[in-house]
């Protein structure tokens, strides 16, 4: 008897149906993690840091399982997550967070755990920046900042200070190179306005200074001495890509880029921000600290805390992390060892870490980060034709959007 | 007396049926209560309010309309330059992605070209594709140094055009990228309607004379109006809430320059979580922007009187 075609959809449907609950209650459900970490690294680093937390921390604790999500879209997951408590047992995230996420109570402080020891196997800078109102909440594990990397192939000795800089940019760009590669973003940008003795934010008086006489001048120092000699694509990812493709000899970039150029096999050398000679000051970029948080909404406690501190104070692993991929490491023992200090990479990001500013804790630096940004962005677009949209004026409108918003936040 | 019984039959049968209907609707309608009217009111409610990352799980209060107040009369012009912003893409895109369909329909419903078929599904392709993918390869395409275009330009002895780096070229981007995302919807609802014109129409009125232009003037786009001005209607909302092109090409930039409605709100309420009062503000932007959209929409389709009575 032949079907009808009604019956026959039926079936295919019914078949659909069936299938799909038999599915979701018969597939054999894993069982969840006791620990379930959040990451946003790239794919080399993931692979590095899977295999050692299978070898190394499955053998220290066999009764403690890990599962490590590595997500490009971390900050959002966050945001989305945090608030609803749906969110993971411990991510990881640089510091200057701690603000907007310890105020609304969405990590939890592990002041149970802390113990003397363990506090005085951190540089003091690193664990300052894992506490808030009194409280830890956080253990860190990398500082990062930005450098200047070079291509040794294009250029033999890195520059002593800005004018040597300034010198070597200029005879590339002659060529019909590019001078530097440098992505236009107020974090990387802020060694200047620093050196000049500006600020974006004063963390104690919780006030910008986006008009100071520092800012405006690091400011403009910076769009003077780069500028005119950079790819008009600003965005990070095409301004690695010039250093990579040879097209400049200089890049300003942080320890997160370096694993990259290692894959690519690139000759390249790293040398300290140079020093202002005009002025006869250093740049001083800002520093964050990596750090590794527990969520308030953590599944067990005593476990995540055992895996929070293997990742952060295991020697083997920091030490491998450092030399592998150009962390840099916050726990003194590590920093101690050979290796480490030889390693041109590493120690010449731990000393720009100590020449930079920590970035600020507080929540309400999130309410400048916007006006500095299209400040910068707007300045160097106009560069050098300001008409009347001088530094002086773009800034200090920044500065009344920062601070309009900040009277809003505590009003 | 007799005839009362089988009317009553009647009557539950029908009423059994309509009832049945209605069974059958509850399963859509609980999604669409849960899915989306729920977070409709939710997010015009979130408008009154101060919510921000901070307090948006239940500690936010209401504010009245001060968020409202402070888009539409606070002295910031920001709402307004970025609306005009995006009115100026509606403006300039929808024209191209109706010219654009209109063409490519009107071309591949030529009974002279061979292959139709084919070359139709083949220009189909970029609505199968994901739009991020094809996002994201028009900006590697668009890059100054190292994009296609630029190289191309650059073979035929012209300048390098700085495409995501200046507010009106990267303008001029954003509508490339939409015409090419788009064009496919306007072509297949072109085409469709092209198709129930009748052959004989244009057979006699090519006996009398009339050129192709005349036809298509005269005969096909007054045919396939009312089709055509539902797919231009239905276009102008997607270039007016156009998100993935402007963000991914250049978030709206450079400087914000071209930062579109969607752009705007999204980044006020995600960009920088510890921003007090963020989400109400960006919650009470998109009401003022639906509102808008709903009002153009529907002077659209009482224009075209698309409406059904």
């Amino acid at each position: 008897m032949a079907l009808t075609r009604k019956l026959k959809i039926t079936i295919i449907i019914a078949i659909i149906v069936v299938a799909g609950i038999a599915t979701y209650f018969l597939w054999p459900k894993s069982a969840r993690a006791d620990v379930i970490v959040w990451i946003q690294v790239l794919p080399e680093e993931e692979q590095f840091i899977k295999s050692f937390v299978n070898s190394s921390f499955r053998q220290i604790y066999p009764n403690i399982t890990v599962e490590i999500l590595n997500r490009a879209d971390l900050k959002t997951a966050l945001l989305a997550a945090l608030p609803t408590g749906k969110g993971p047992d411990l991510f990881m995230w640089a510091h200057d967070w701690i603000g907007t996420i310890a105020e609304p109570g969405y990590v939890t402080p592990i002041d149970e755990f802390v113990t003397e020891e363990l506090r005085s196997k951190f540089l003091d800078a690193a664990w300052d920046a894992c506490t808030y109102n009194g409280s830890v909440y956080a253990l860190p594990y990398a500082a990062e900042t930005v450098a200047l990397l070079y291509n040794k192939d294009m250029v033999s000795e890195p520059p002593q200070n800005m004018s040597q800089l300034e010198d070597m940019i200029i005879s590339f760009w002659n060529q019909g190179k590019y001078g530097i590669a440098y992505p236009v973003d107020p974090y990387y940008v802020s060694a200047w306005p620093h050196g000049f003795g500006g600020y974006y934010f004063n963390d104690t008086t919780k006030t910008p200074g986006l008009n100071t006489t520092g800012t405006i001048n690091g400011i403009s120092y910076f769009l003077e001495k780069f500028q005119p000699y950079m790819s008009a694509d600003t965005g990070r990812d095409a301004q690695v890509a010039l250093f990579t493709g040879n097209q400049t000899p200089f890049l300003v970039d942080g320890p997160w880029g370096i694993g990259y150029l290692k894959e690519l096999n690139m000759n390249f050398g790293i040398t300290t921000l140079p020093k202002i000679d005009e002025i006869d000051a250093w740049p001083k970029p800002y520093t964050g600290i990596k750090v590794i948080w527990m969520s308030s909404s953590v599944y067990d406690k005593q476990k995540a805390f055992t895996f929070m501190k293997w990742f952060a104070t295991n020697e083997a692993f920091i030490k491998q992390r450092a030399l592998q991929f150009g962390f840099i490491p916050v726990l003194k023992e590590v920093l101690e060892l050979p290796e480490i200090q030889a390693d041109e990479i590493v120690s010449t990001f731990a000393k720009q870490v100590e020449m930079g500013i920590p970035m600020p804790k507080s929540s309400e630096m999130a309410l400048v980060w916007t006006p500095i940004t299209d400040a910068i962005n707007e300045l160097f677009l106009l560069y050098p034709n300001f008409g009347d949209r001088t530094p002086e004026v773009v800034l200090s409108e920044a500065q009344g959007k920062a601070l309009s918003a900040l009277a809003e936040h505590q009003g | 007396m007799e005839n009362k019984q089988p009317e009553r039959k009647i009557e539950a049968r029908s009423i059994w049926k309509t009832n049945k209907a209605y069974l059958f609707i509850i399963p859509g309608l609980l999604v669409f209560f849960v899915l989306n009217l729920y977070p409709i009111i939710f997010s015009i409610y979130l408008g009154f309010t101060d919510a921000y990352f901070g307090n948006i799980t239940g500690k936010y209060q209401f504010i009245g309309l001060r968020n409202f107040e402070k888009l539409l009369f606070s002295g910031d012009t920001r709402f307004y330059y970025v609306l005009g912003r995006t009115f100026l893409f509606v403006a300039t895109s929808v024209p191209l992605k109706v010219l654009f369909g209109l063409a490519l329909a009107v071309l591949f419903n030529l009974q002279t070209i061979k292959g139709r078929s084919v070359l139709r599904s083949l220009l189909i392709l970029p609505w199968t594709l994901p739009a991020v993918l094809s996002i994201l390869t028009w900006r590697g395409l668009f890059y100054y140094d190292f994009g296609a275009i630029n190289g191309i330009l650059q073979a035929i002895g012209l300048p390098r055009v700085n495409w995501l780096n200046d507010a009106t070229n990267a303008f001029v981007a954003y509508n490339i990228v939409e015409v090419w995302l788009a064009y496919p919807f306007m072509m297949t609802v072109i085409l469709a309607a092209l198709q129930s014109v009748p052959l004989e129409l244009h057979d006699s009125a090519r006996v009398d004379g009339a050129s192709a232009w005349q036809r298509l003037r005269y005969i096909t786009i007054p045919l396939i109006w009312r089709p055509l001005l539902f797919g231009i209607v239905l276009t102008s909302g997607a270039s007016f809430q156009a998100f993935m092109v402007p963000y991914l090409l250049n978030s709206g930039g450079p400087a914000n320059q071209n930062e579109l409605v969607m752009v705007w709100g999204y980044k006020q309420a995600f960009q920088n979580p510890g921003v007090y009062g963020s989400m109400g503000l960006a919650a009470a932007f998109f009401v003022l922007v639906s509102l808008i959209i709903l009002a153009f929409s529907y002077a659209g389709l009482k224009l075209g009187k698309i409406t059904v009575e």
